[in-house]
């Protein structure tokens, strides 16, 4: 870990070049780490040799750390350093080197940074760099950085050219119709994707970098004039308190910023899909995006968003009514059904029809763990048999869901360890978890399961009640960025309610979620209903 | 220490606490329970009760067992129930000495039938029916209540491959009521009901073991026999009181379904009009609805019984031209007239019986509250006396599938 601050006398250090100890060079590993105070300390000198010795200094040997010296013009000593495999090669050769040998300055001209960026460099500047520590900062971020020997200025030049794969179909969010673009881990092509989107000079894109080891790009984005300025204020606020060495993902983000830390409910919206992204800014959200991970970030994110999915609105009206209902459903079966049944046929036998009880009994005759360990025992198996499915390597894991499904279902019921119908209900339960379109929401539900049932196993159906009781005080006192949890539920907007339960068709939904747009809530013109051109119905605002 | 750190600790604690100090007492695993399916209440010797109850055996019967129709021949441990006897001094007594017998734990939420014996149902049921309006087990909106005539050991062991448990047979048949309404199941609840109410009597559904006329005794022994009786539901029995009094039998019983606004479809013979002497005409009930108004005319109290009823035309015999209104009408009024005719004999038996179960009583009671408190001492005997209209009102919608009845040409 880096310390914050200084040493004072380190500048000794970088003087005299890679640093030796009696007896030859020292192990890197027991090299002194260089801090950001220090090297900013030291700005370019004039002699370009000096700086250099510095950087060896700093690099050392690494391998992919290049220098490339050279004169301009066949006079002036220049040097271009950069990180092999971050930069593109025939863009440096091409646009840089080429133009700078071939140069033939009049005699006695200065070569300022400035002049050659207006007059010889072919490539994207980025920014003039004055001290070592920008240096090393656009090196590692994959500049070129060319330093002129008598300047007390570099450029620091744009030339990123490392391995990245395209834009493929999410896997966690895939969709019947729909784009089959997801992020990537390139931040520039994930912000290309989502501008592609949004058209607007309004999409803002604010830079940040966040990991003090690691110097993590994050862009916060939002749409200028719908999303609330407090709101952002507040996005800002809460990513400027991140300190910590590396944000590798956008969980190490996501879990310094919820509003609550421990709840089991997700309060940040996570998409690969840069479509998802667009509509949520389009609601009023900031999204937050970062390098190195296809997941963005999508604030505040309220309950009722994660029961939402992209295709809802890229099918039929009517589907989208269907599955939001059928959706809904599917939640409350896989948070409640193993603790119903247990409950039920532990406590309230008579509420069961006589011949589904007899159905029941029949089953369960023989099996000799109670309701509630059978259940239990059935959900920890699915739960080791869905996570052995998810590292597995691929090839083993199709072996282990078929040996899975026998011992779990087949064998286990033909022993008589378990009841045919507890495979039914786990089953059922766990198939209707992944109808929930937030793997993250799932998760909680899958937590709560447990608890739920023993809830169940202790008071019945009053057990259920008090657990969906205090599920539900919870998710009222939850906020996220200020936003209600159960926005959209409650309080209570009957214009909300078109995208709740169901999805009802576009021309109705023409404001945008009042918990979110405070401001410029149409989203669309009046009277957009079609209609037959003459036909009856309302005419259109024409 | 700051308040709401203890609140903190305290309350897991507490839940923790009421878990363990409340959770769990009445868990009881669903097949550690025997579900009562049907109970059958007898006399026995020396003025105790005894009750036979009927446990499905699940294996056989909900899955999991080995399936199969059936047959009399088979053995105890693929019977799809078990039936329990037990004798005690009160009810309650007798279905604690099951106990003594039975694996399970008597459960009787799922109960929905209750046979009484005409033996006991003679001698008066009040302790029992004490017992069955105080359990909180037992679900009275659900429980039919039955009489049987005969053994109601036999009743309850009528193998069958259709609803192979007797108790589950006599639900089914009881879905079906609107078949025929020539019986006359009544829940618990409304049997109790009744016999609270000062100006009605409680009525009960009839239950038998006829024998199966499709059973041969000397069959040969490759085939499996049919079995050798059946269930049958017929008819309605009379209380007055707590006491059995008469029966109905299932013309009658479908007079008194009339009037309560109890028939849910049924088929009714009636004579053609203007046709040969002996040519009848069918049809097939499918709305029905009657009511009873009291009045008092001229200081006597004069009861009507109106029924209105809908119904299609299911069987013609003879030749009439059903495309002719005038001749619809007149299939009407026949309709109506048989109709009338039942109602008028079910209100002559129980006038006979002396069971107010029209609960004509009560009709009055409701329209005259201040009349009843005058006449209600005497009603016993006013109702013997009661004069009884019957107004029927009964319109035939429909055909069938022809209009005038195929001509049959006889060469």
């Amino acid at each position: 870990m880096v310390r914050r601050g200084g040493r004072p006398g380190r500048q000794a250090e970088y003087e005299a070049g890679l640093p030796t100890q009696a007896g030859g060079l020292l192990e890197p590993s027991r090299w002194p780490a260089y801090e950001k105070d220090d090297l900013e300390r030291l700005p370019i000198e004039p002699d370009l040799e000096k700086n250099l010795r510095r950087l060896e200094a700093i690099f050392g040997h690494d391998p992919d750390f290049a220098t490339r010296r050279f004169r301009i013009g066949g006079r002036v000593a220049a040097a271009a350093l950069f990180l092999e495999g971050m930069v593109e090669r025939p863009l440096l050769t091409e646009n840089l080197l080429k133009p700078l040998v071939q140069y033939r300055p009049e005699p006695g001209a200065r070569l300022t940074p400035a002049f050659l960026a207006e007059s010889v460099i072919t490539m994207p500047v980025q920014r003039k760099v004055a001290d070592l520590h920008a240096v090393c900062d656009h090196v590692l971020d994959g500049c070129v950085v060319l330093l002129v020997d008598g300047e007390r200025e570099g450029l620091a030049l744009k030339a990123v050219g490392y391995e990245k794969r395209s834009p493929e179909e999410p896997m966690t969010e895939a969709v019947v119709r729909g784009p089959r673009e997801g992020f990537i881990e390139s931040l520039a092509t994930s912000v290309t994707l989502l501008r592609r989107r949004l058209k607007t000079p309004n999409l803002v894109l604010e830079n940040l970098v966040l990991g003090r080891v690691a110097h993590t790009q994050v862009v916060i984005t939002y749409l200028r004039g719908l999303a609330a300025p407090e709101l952002v204020g507040e996005v800002k606020k809460r990513l400027a308190r991140i300190d910590v060495d590396g944000v590798l993902e956008s969980n190490y983000i996501e879990e310094l910023i919820r509003d609550h830390p421990l709840s089991p409910f997700p309060q940040v919206i996570v998409t690969e899909r840069p479509d998802r992204v667009a509509a949520h800014l389009l609601d009023g959200r900031v999204a937050i995006l970062m390098e190195n991970t296809p997941f963005a970030l999508v604030v505040p994110g309220e309950f009722v968003a994660y029961m939402q999915s992209p295709e809802d609105y890229y099918h039929h009206t009517v589907l989208g009514i269907f599955i939001r209902l059928l959706r809904w459903g599917a939640f409350a079966i896989s948070l409640l059904l193993p603790s119903i049944y247990v409950a039920v046929t532990t406590f309230h036998q008579e509420m069961i029809p006589t011949r589904l009880l007899l159905n029941i009994v029949g089953a369960r005759e023989g099996v000799p763990l109670p309701a509630v360990v059978e259940a239990l025992v059935m959900e920890v198996a699915f739960e080791i048999l869905r996570e052995a499915g998810v590292r597995l390597p691929r090839a083993v894991g199709q072996a282990v869901s078929i040996v899975g499904a026998l011992v779990i279902g087949e064998a286990a019921v033909t022993a008589g360890v378990v009841s045919p119908l507890m495979v039914i209900i786990v089953a059922l339960t766990g198939i209707a978890s992944f109808l929930t379109p937030s793997f993250d929401l799932a998760i909680a539900i899958r937590i709560l399961r447990f608890p739920m049932m023993l809830l169940a196993a202790s008071l019945g159906l009053f057990g259920v009640v008090t657990g969906i009781l205090a599920i539900l005080i919870h998710l009222a006192g939850l906020r996220s960025f200020g936003v209600p949890y159960l926005a959209g539920l409650t309080p209570f907007h009957p214009q909300d309610w078109k995208d709740v339960i169901v999805r009802l068709p576009m021309w109705m939904m023409r404001r945008r979620p009042r918990e979110l747009a405070k401001e410029n809530r149409e989203r669309m013109a009046p009277d957009l209903k079609p209609h037959p051109p003459g036909g009856r119905g309302r005419r259109g605002a024409d | 220490m700051n308040g709401r750190i203890k609140v903190k600790t305290l309350l897991p604690a507490v839940l923790l606490l009421a878990l363990l100090v409340a959770g769990c007492w009445d868990l009881r695993e669903v097949e550690d329970l025997g579900y009562v399916l049907a109970t059958a209440i007898d006399r026995a010797p020396g003025n105790r009760v005894k009750v036979i109850v009927q446990l499905p055996n699940p294996r056989v019967v909900g899955g999991g067992g080995p399936r199969g129709a059936v047959t009399p021949s088979a053995s105890v441990a693929s019977k799809p129930y078990r039936n329990y006897a037990g004798t005690g001094a009160t009810m309650f007594d007798a279905i604690r000495a099951i106990s003594q017998e039975s694996a399970r734990r008597l459960f009787f939420a799922q109960n929905r039938t209750v046979i009484i014996s005409e033996r006991m149902a003679r001698e008066g049921l009040r302790e029992v029916l004490d017992f069955l309006s105080r359990s909180v087990e037992i679900r009275r909106h659900l429980t039919m209540v039955f009489v049987v005539r005969g053994d109601p050991a036999q009743i309850l062991d009528v193998p069958n491959p259709h609803s192979p448990m007797p108790a589950l047979r006599i639900d089914d048949i009881v879905k079906w009521r609107g078949q025929t309404s020539r019986f006359a199941p009544v829940p618990l609840s409304r049997f109790l009901e009744f016999l609270s109410l000062e100006g009605a009597e409680p009525y009960a559904g009839v239950i038998e073991a006829v024998p199966n006329p499709t059973y041969r005794a000397g069959q040969g022994e490759r085939d499996a026999p049919e079995p050798p009786r059946s269930i049958r539901l017929r008819g309605a029995a009379l209380f007055r009181g707590d006491r059995l009094v008469g029966f109905l039998n299932e013309a009658e019983t479908r007079g008194l379904l009339w009037a309560l606004s109890e028939v849910r479809g049924a088929q009714v013979v009636f004579p053609l009009p203007g046709g040969r002497p002996g040519e009848q005409g069918t049809a097939e009930i499918q709305r029905a609805r009657g009511k009873i108004e009291p009045e008092v005319i001229r200081g006597r109290i004069v009861m009507t019984i109106k029924v209105f009823t809908e119904g299609n035309l299911a069987e013609v015999e003879g030749t009439l031209d059903l495309s002719r209104p005038e001749v619809m009408e007149q299939l009407d009024r026949a309709l109506a007239a048989a109709i009338r005719g039942e109602v008028l004999a079910a209100v002559e038996k129980t006038q006979e019986a002396g069971a107010d179960v029209f609960g004509f009583g009560e009709a009055f009671h409701r329209k005259f509250p201040r009349e009843w408190k005058r006449i209600k001492k005497n009603w016993p005997e006013l109702f013997r006396d009661l004069e009884v209209r019957v107004e029927v009102k009964a319109t035939i919608r429909r055909t069938g599938m022809i209009g005038k009845p195929r001509p049959i040409l006889v060469p």
